[in-house]
């Protein structure tokens, strides 16, 4: 007996969870199901039925540890559960989401996240489902109201595609992951970490964290598609930063990122990089400081990728073609050259390693319920098309899959995976001495190297120029004489997109990634940018903000 | 209305987290080394040496969980340490206080410097990781101050100054300690609870929206000063909220809510208790669906019973019990006119003469009922004290901190978030003065009778300030943004009282116009004092402090009645019902 017994308990561990979860999926789902479909039968009467509706429920879990000075500051974990709705009325083609002109704001980013009770309770969730959706269809009147009137008062609209696309519907479904950590293991790699981030008396701040995210994303809509998606993130964040004399701050990061957990790299390894951090930290501090510069340079591949994110991917965001206010920069570029022959620029959410290295723009369906597409924005220099959301413009009906947002926010095209690709590179050593004979060329005595870069951002709109600017946090002058590279700080690199780009000349035969959060009017959304090493025969870097305020009077205690 | 909560029973369960000493020695002795260095050391060439230094470090943990329908909607933990740092340059006569600057003080720290206002800091902190951290927040802290105190100086240049009370009062060194055992927090406990008294809303389907929020924060605080004064010291709060809000048939909003707060966990009233307070706002609120509304404004004697006499002293006229200094800024100083009405008045009459205010921040207990508004130490070290505020009618003092004003000199302990705040606020009368409800009614309808009208009113319930701004926007956004106005007191239970004692629940109105004047024009109150706990919203704007937003406080009140008030009809529009029925109906079918 006792043997048949354990064979028993051992089958009910096997199986008990994966009938859990089924059950759990549909008990939300079911919920959802159900109420969507009592308010699409309900409302039909109205004046203004819906038209289209869909519910993103975000089942997440998210654990969260921080440590500075070699000790613990927090350590939270807690799950959600928030309902996102789209609902439209009016048609495909006109509903309340259109654009209205001559208000600020007003491309999308709309708050619209409920709490959903955490238990699987079908009364609790319909209640809140319905209490929820019912003030989001007055809001919808309220707004298709404002929109009709907004289309009689002002001018003929130049893109007259319409309000929505038309999709299939899918079916997918992917199991719950389930997060589970060595808590104190982790703390005690944060404040071995954080402890060497705080082991000089002039580092005057650090933090290290680890953040998991463990999601499950269920979306249905009107138009018959259920998808379960699970998405686990983890990633581990060293930040430390010291004073130069004169009050310039000067931070420096390290990011891991991974699907899981277990994935990241190991204790040796972030160690040996907090060690390296505090070691740039300090020829910083003492380097010297860039003045105005206009010359040539090489991007690193990792600053690189956020160039081209900054100064590139936010042009190529489908839905601000339809903002009279954007400066629509590629619009009329179609077939059209913008880079070098050389260049080709993709963006692949379906990928979620590029070369064995992890990419955090992957997914397999987007916020709308498309499935991810990989986008040859640019092949050899021309220009091809536009990240598209559920959002059409003139010549782009259908979206390709990049309808992205974060919780609680309305979808609008976004990046995923940036590659920059070259058909013709050269090795590193070669690309740092092709600097050095362009600085010859234009009489130069050094070029720049922009080896690290924190992030940067642009301005799209028509009323401001529509420059850019990355924030680099290291940066070396490469001397034409052959004088060792000298470290330098204090310059941000600043210019605007066709120019920048008609002065890329040569590419290395490297590959590298930055991954990072990007954030704009859909709100916060994981992306990768991954290039070469890039030579430009000309940029502009100007002098950075910097603090006003002194070091600490006192020495560390 | 007084609730006498059952606390006895439930105490064996409770188990306790106890300070560790030697942490608590490592952290005394981590302030005292960098306060001394700092008080010795830190200074600016040019510039003047700090004349006082205060650290408080605070340790809490927070748990918070919500529900609704019988499930939990949020269930969180969090640990953490909040270091705050004030550092005074001048002297206790003039110094860098009581000078508000926009660019520094509203945000603290612009320029990339370190925070010293709420810096988090770790909570496993230890000797070494203390200093480093009262190190560099204090070095901003100075920095600042002497900013400040040049910028103050800057604006006196010009000026004859009129004002010449000291900015901070000096007190000899004492050291006061209160401590207790912190009562652990069962989560899965007190989650249960949650469920089961937000199920109680399962069965009525006409409410749109329901909520149950529990919250447990302990805290241990530990202060040093450069004057030698030391404190350490634990704090706990506890509260419960139940809230449902629904519509009446023509629309209108109509929510109810209700609250209790303790310093323990345990303290907070038994399952059977809560469950009986949640059907009771379901009722109410069935029954004030289909009440009338109240036809037209009303003028007329206005009684306000129990919650909403607490609640309307404590909105309306305890807040003005506190020391408020007006800030110098650079355009002079700071006029307003929020709460300040008795900074001028001590010897006044501000009450009918039948009627004294005392504050009592040491008792624990009203009765059985736990009193939030308790402590022994308040936030800058000093004894908490009893203080007689209004003797039969005339004002006697105000409740202070170490910051003086024209008319108050010392501290009387009640420094607590940031500035002086409310403590326990407690009304009594003399016995002539003192009416059972029957008479109250009666001489409100001879009142009636005397002035042609065919009713008066009673008030029963007021609605929560705090649980209006923090929840209730939260969950149930429509219902709130229609019919606030804040200007109004708003009410939520009211009934008209007819001639033959007929009395009949109205909807729609908001007591209108009561000010702190309103109150001398009292005529009687209850014989029995109601407890209302409830955090209170800081009188000094926390924009200027840095402090909290609420605060613990606790104000126990008889029935009220006053001879004229007005409760105003609420003209907003209404919005639409929900277009579906709550599925609820299709569920319980």
């Amino acid at each position: 007996m006792k043997l048949i017994n354990r064979t028993i308990l051992i089958f009910l561990i096997l199986v008990i969870p994966n009938l859990v979860h089924s059950e759990i999926q549909s008990i939300v789902l079911d919920a959802a199901q159900k109420e969507l479909n009592r308010t699409m039968e309900g409302l039909k009467e109205q004046q203004l039925p819906p038209y289209y509706l869909s519910y993103y429920i975000y089942d997440s879990h998210i654990l969260s540890i921080e440590s500075v000075d070699g000790k613990i500051l927090k350590n939270s974990e807690y799950k959600s559960r928030t309902l996102d709705i789209d609902l439209r009325v009016g048609s495909y083609k006109f509903d309340n989401t259109h654009i209205v002109r001559g208000e600020a704001f007003n491309m999308g980013g709309q708050r619209n996240a409920y709490d959903l009770p955490l238990d699987d309770n079908e009364i609790a969730l319909r209640n809140a489902i319905w209490f929820a959706t019912d003030q989001h269809y007055k809001k919808a009147i309220e707004s298709y109201e404002r929109v009709l009137t907004n289309t009689t008062i002002k001018v003929q609209e130049e893109d007259t595609s319409a309000d929505f696309t038309k999709e299939k519907a899918y079916d997918y479904s992917e199991k719950p992951k389930t997060l589970n950590i060595d808590k104190k293991l982790w703390e005690d790699r944060l404040r071995k970490i954080s402890e060497i981030l705080s082991s000089e008396k002039w580092l005057y701040k650090n933090k290290t964290y680890l953040t998991i995210s463990n999601t499950t994303k269920y979306f249905i809509n009107s138009e018959g598609s259920s998808i379960t998606q699970s998405e686990m993130r983890a990633n581990v964040i060293m930040t430390a930063s010291t004073k130069a004399d004169d009050g310039m701050a000067l931070p420096l990061y390290k990011v891991y990122f991974a699907f899981n957990p277990d994935s990241l790299p190991d204790e040796n390894t972030m160690l040996s990089e907090a060690k390296k951090l505090v070691k740039t930290l300090a020829e910083l501090r003492t380097a010297p400081v860039m003045n105005t510069y206009t010359g040539p340079a090489i991007l690193s591949g990792e600053a690189a990728g956020v160039f081209f994110h900054e100064i590139f991917g936010h042009r190529v965001e489908g839905h601000r073609l339809k903002d009279p206010d954007n400066s629509q920069t590629f619009k009329n570029f179609i077939n059209s050259k913008i880079l070098p022959d050389f260049l080709s620029v993709s963006f692949d959410p379906t990928i979620n390693y590029l070369n064995n290295f992890p990419v955090s723009g992957y997914y397999k369906y987007d916020d709308e319920g498309v499935p991810a597409q990989k986008i040859q924005c640019v092949e050899s220099g021309v220009f091809k098309n536009f990240l598209m959301s559920r959002s059409p413009v003139e010549n782009f009906p259908k979206s390709n899959g990049h309808g992205r947002k974060q919780a609680g926010l309305s979808a609008v095209s976004r990046q995923s995976n940036l590659i920059v690709e070259t058909a013709k590179s050269v090795p590193i050593d070669t690309l740092k001495e092709m600097l050095r004979e362009e600085c010859k060329k234009q009489g130069l005595e050094f070029g720049l190297l922009f080896k690290k870069v924190q992030g940067g951002f642009t301005f799209t709109s028509r009323s401001i120029p529509n420059s850019f600017n990355v924030n680099p946090l290291i940066v070396y002058k490469i001397y034409v004489d052959g004088k060792p590279d000298e470290i330098v700080r204090g310059v941000d690199l600043i210019g605007t997109p066709l120019t920048t780009f008609s002065n890329i000349i040569a590419a290395a035969n490297n590959l590298e990634t930055f991954n990072g959060i990007c954030g704009a009017e859909s709100g916060s959304v994981p992306v990768s940018a991954s290039s070469p090493n890039l030579l430009v025969s000309r940029i502009e870097v100007q002098k950075k903000a910097k603090s006003q305020a002194k070091p600490p009077i006192l020495n560390a205690p | 209305m007084r609730k006498n909560y059952i606390i006895i029973t439930l105490l064996f369960a409770v188990f306790f987290v106890t300070l560790k000493a030697t942490n608590t020695n490592e952290i005394m002795k981590g302030m005292r080394d960098e306060i001394n260095r700092s008080m010795n050391e830190l200074h600016l060439e040019s510039l003047q040496k700090p004349y006082y230094i205060e650290y408080t470090l605070k340790i809490y943990d927070s748990y918070h969980i919500t529900s609704t329908l019988g499930t939990i909607t949020n269930s969180a933990k969090d640990k953490k340490a909040e270091l705050n740092v004030n550092i005074r340059v001048g002297d206790y006569s003039f110094d860098n206080s009581n000078f508000f600057d926009i660019s520094l003080g509203l945000f603290g720290s612009t320029d990339e410097e370190e925070n010293y206002k709420s810096r988090t800091v770790p909570y496993e902190i230890d000797y070494k990781s203390l200093r480093r951290e009262l190190w560099l927040a204090s070095d901003a802290a100075y920095k600042q101050a002497s900013e400040i105190l040049s910028k103050k100086i800057a604006t006196l240049k010009n000026k004859t100054r009129k004002d010449s009370t000291p900015d901070f009062i000096k007190l000899p060194p004492e050291k006061n300690y209160d401590t207790i055992p912190i009562p652990a927090f069962n989560v899965d406990k007190f989650e249960d609870l949650c469920r089961n008294v937000s199920s109680k809303f399962n069965s009525y389907k006409n409410l749109q929206i329901s909520y149950v929020g529990l919250e447990y924060i302990p805290e241990t605080v530990y202060y040093l000063n450069s004057e030698g004064r030391e404190y350490i010291k634990t704090g706990l709060y506890s509260g419960i909220e139940i809230l449902a809000a629904t519509q009446a048939d023509d629309g209108m909003p109509l929510y109810d809510m209700y609250s209790a707060y303790s310093k323990s966990p345990y303290e907070i009233p038994r399952e059977d208790s809560l469950s009986k307070s949640a059907l009771s706002i379901a009722e109410n609120l069935t029954l004030l669906e289909k009440s009338p509304i109240l036809e037209e404004s009303y003028s007329g004697p206005v009684l306000f019973e129990d919650n909403a006499a607490a609640e309307l002293f404590a909105q309306v006229f305890a807040p003005n019990l506190v020391v408020q200094r007006s800030p110098m800024t650079e355009s002079g100083v700071q006029e307003s006119d929020r709460y300040m009405a008795f900074q001028n008045k001590i010897g006044g009459r501000v009450l009918p003469e039948f009627l004294s205010i005392s504050a009592g921040p040491n008792k624990g207990y009203f009765d059985k009922t736990p009193l939030l508004g308790s402590y022994k130490i308040d936030d800058e070290g000093v004894l908490a004290q009893q203080v007689n505020l209004v003797k039969d009618g005339y004002l006697k003092s105000l409740l202070s901190s170490r910051v003086p004003s024209k008319r108050i000199s010392v501290s009387n302990g009640h420094k607590r978030g940031g500035a002086a705040m409310l403590s326990i606020v407690e009304i009594s009368s003399d016995k002539n003065h003192r009416k059972t409800r029957k008479e109250l009614i009666s001489q409100m309808l001879k009142l009636c009778r005397d002035r042609d009208l065919p009713f008066g009113i009673i008030v029963k319930k007021a609605a929560n300030q705090n649980i209006f701004y923090t929840t209730l926007q939260r969950i149930a956004p429509t219902h709130i943004s229609l019919n606030y106005n804040p200007q109004a007191f708003n009410l939520l239970t009211v009934y008209k009282v007819f001639r033959d004692g007929r009395e009949e629940l109205v909807r729609g109105c908001d007591a209108n116009g009561f000010t702190v004047q309103s109150f001398k024009d009292i005529l009687n109150v209850g014989n029995k004092l109601y407890v209302l706990n409830l955090l209170a919203p800081s009188i000094t704007s926390p924009y200027i402090t840095g402090g909290d937003l609420y605060v613990g406080s606790s104000v126990i009140s008889p029935s009220l009645l006053f001879e004229d008030g007005e409760i105003k009809v609420r003209e907003d529009d209404l919005p639409n019902k929900p277009f579906l029925p709550n599925p609820l109906t299709e569920l319980s079918k």
